[in-house]
């Protein structure tokens, strides 16, 4: 990587967690009408739902990947074990 | 599988062949080696890069219950069981949180195993020791259950005694899996597994064309579960009741922590040739569960539709039961099915190999090395390493074949789930937290797995179906684990709360 590592730190690291927790409460189907009979690609709507969203947690986290790990330290040498001292 | 027609002597030599191959590339990884030690031998010199690390990965991850367990399981509660898309996902999120971190740490410090890890960072020979029992345990717990499930397969494709076959394919695969595992150690087992991945992915592949090939549309499927839940009162294809969904979200937090820390996906991690190797590998698994997962659902409710009736154990056996079908419709269906059972093999075999593999690196590395013979050369400890896998091998071999009759007590040990999350505070709390010390964490972790046991075995009123309330007892007894860990820090530090 050719860019400087950038600090991410304290709430600023909670905001994946937050989308986490969101996509967690959408993913479990709990809001489904249960007398909802509709059939969506073969299969019932809520399970697509699911489907759907388990695709996007996927992305999410492959972004994550992607996007996130590179603005920690790049190559970990000399790191204290436990993270950062204080 | 005690439903399958009899394989031809094509497809036993197309299975030999395949079995016969796995201990050449034994060879081959025994050639490849660069140098007689245990870095070489456990971690192949941290040198896969992305591709043969994915593989690894996905074979490792996705055993034999993939196919047998989850259609199974779909067969019983119906498409309810789509939640294990989120919890196999929820494995890979789970990395994101020590992952990188951990193999930052572990190339410099060139760690092994994951007791490495917790020695290092906690400086205690008492919690290293129970770490390294506890997932010794554990990874002796499902080691016997891939032989198990091995034995069971044989049965099924085997027309001898059923005895025979069960005895004859545990020994003979496991005696196979420990040839290629001494001989190349980590190197011949990724590399088997990049074998075994590859027949696996294919193996889904052919199962959904056949599926839709033998039963027709999953919408017809769908609605004639649909049909039989109005006039029955069952959730096949209805949305589940709230109970169920609370089954989703313990599923989902207690797989999710506890496989993505089994010590083979620690080592596979410290494996890696770079963190962009790593990454790569990891952000492609985040996608893994789509094909598998839905595949196996869509198995499980056309046998669901199509091959009612099944109840108990047998409900477990109905992934072979869908390939006998396969098998009696067409010529074409036979040869894809032996394919078929060859990736399911294949699936077994890969999980197993990682878990024997681990546990040897844990014995030699973390308990001889360590407190039996300080000073032994590498060459020296890699003989360990390799007789401690025969040895291991050989004792659970045995064991498999003695509960080869008592399922009800392989289901009494399946708790190996509730007890590496408790490693949760020690592993990933640790890695972010340096305030985590290690007396709170070795108290945590004995409570945590004294309160999972107790609920899981105690016989409470409140336990029903081995859950609290729809809540595993790991995931449970994770919380005051986790009180102790963080709460006993900060007293012995005089700390208010941890810095992230």
């Amino acid at each position: 990587m050719n860019e400087e590592p950038t600090p991410v730190r304290g709430a600023t690291r909670l905001w994946p967690a937050i989308v986490y927790v969101g996509l967690l409460a959408i993913g479990i189907p709990w809001y489904w009408p249960s007398d909802n009979h509709a059939v969506i690609l073969g299969m019932p709507g809520w399970v697509i739902i699911a489907i759907v969203v388990s695709l996007g947690t996927s992305i999410f986290t492959a972004w994550l990947l992607w996007r996130m790990w590179p603005e920690e330290h790049s190559d970990g040498r000399g790191e204290p074990v436990g993270g950062e001292t204080d | 599988m005690d439903a399958l027609l009899p394989f031809g002597v094509g497809a036993w030599i197309f299975i030999s062949l395949y079995l016969i191959s796995l201990i050449g590339v034994g060879i081959l990884g025994k050639r490849a080696r660069r140098e007689n030690s245990l870095s070489d031998f456990y971690l192949a010199g941290s040198g896969f890069g992305f591709t043969v690390l994915f593989l690894t990965l996905f074979a490792t991850q996705y055993s034999g219950n993939t196919f047998f367990a989850f259609t199974g399981a779909t067969y019983r509660i119906g498409y309810a069981w789509i939640l294990s898309l989120h919890f196999m996902t929820a494995v890979v999120v789970c990395y994101l949180i020590y992952a990188r971190k951990l193999y930052a740490i572990a190339r410099t410090k060139g760690y092994i195993t994951p007791s490495d890890y917790v020695d290092d960072r906690y400086k205690s020979d008492v919690l290293t020791i129970a770490v390294t029992v506890t997932l010794i345990v554990v990874l002796c717990n499902f080691l016997v259950a891939q032989l198990m499930a091995m034995g069971r397969a044989m049965q099924g494709l085997a027309q001898i005694n059923q005895d025979t076959a069960y005895i004859g394919g545990v020994v003979v695969l496991a005696l196979i899996m420990v040839i290629y595992g001494t001989l190349g150690g980590l190197r011949a087992v990724a590399w088997t597994d990049a074998i075994q991945g590859v027949i696996l992915a294919l193996g889904f592949g052919i199962l959904l064309v056949l599926l839709f090939e033998r039963y027709g549309s999953l919408d017809e499927a769908t609605r004639t579960l649909m049909e039989r839940d109005v006039a029955a009162s069952t959730r096949m294809a209805l949305p589940p009741t709230a109970s169920r969904y609370r089954e989703w979200l313990s599923y989902i937090l207690t797989a999710g922590f506890a496989v993505s820390l089994y010590p083979q996906a620690i080592q596979r991690i410290y494996s890696a040739r770079s963190e962009m190797a790593l990454r790569r590998s990891l952000a492609l698994m985040a996608f893994m569960p789509l094909p598998t997962m839905i595949i196996a659902v869509i198995a499980g409710i056309m046998a669901a539709a199509y091959i009612p009736g099944l109840e108990g154990a047998a409900s477990d056996q109905v992934f072979g039961r869908v390939l006998r079908d396969i098998q009696e419709h067409s010529v074409l269906g036979y040869g894809l099915v032996v394919v078929l059972l060859s990736a399911v093999l294949a699936a077994m075999m890969s999980t197993a190999d990682s878990a024997l593999l681990s546990i040897s690196s844990m014995f030699t590395k973390d308990i001889y090395s360590r407190f039996i013979r300080p000073n032994s050369s590498q060459a020296h400890l890699t003989r360990v390493a390799k007789a401690c896998s025969w040895i291991t091998i050989a004792a659970l071999v045995l064991l498999a074949v003695a509960l080869r009759n008592h399922a009800s007590l392989v289901a009494l040990m399946d708790r190996k789930l509730d007890l590496l999350i408790q490693m949760v505070p020690i592993f990933m709390l640790g890695l972010r937290w340096p305030g985590l010390s290690a007396g709170p964490a070795l108290a945590g972790l004995g409570t945590g797995i004294f309160l999972a046991l107790a609920l899981a075995f105690g016989g409470f009123e409140f336990v029903q179906n081995g859950k609290v309330a729809g809540f595993h007892p790991g995931l449970v007894a994770l919380l005051p684990n986790l009180t102790i860990a963080i709460a006993g820090s900060n007293w012995l530090r005089g700390r208010p709360q941890p810095v992230t």
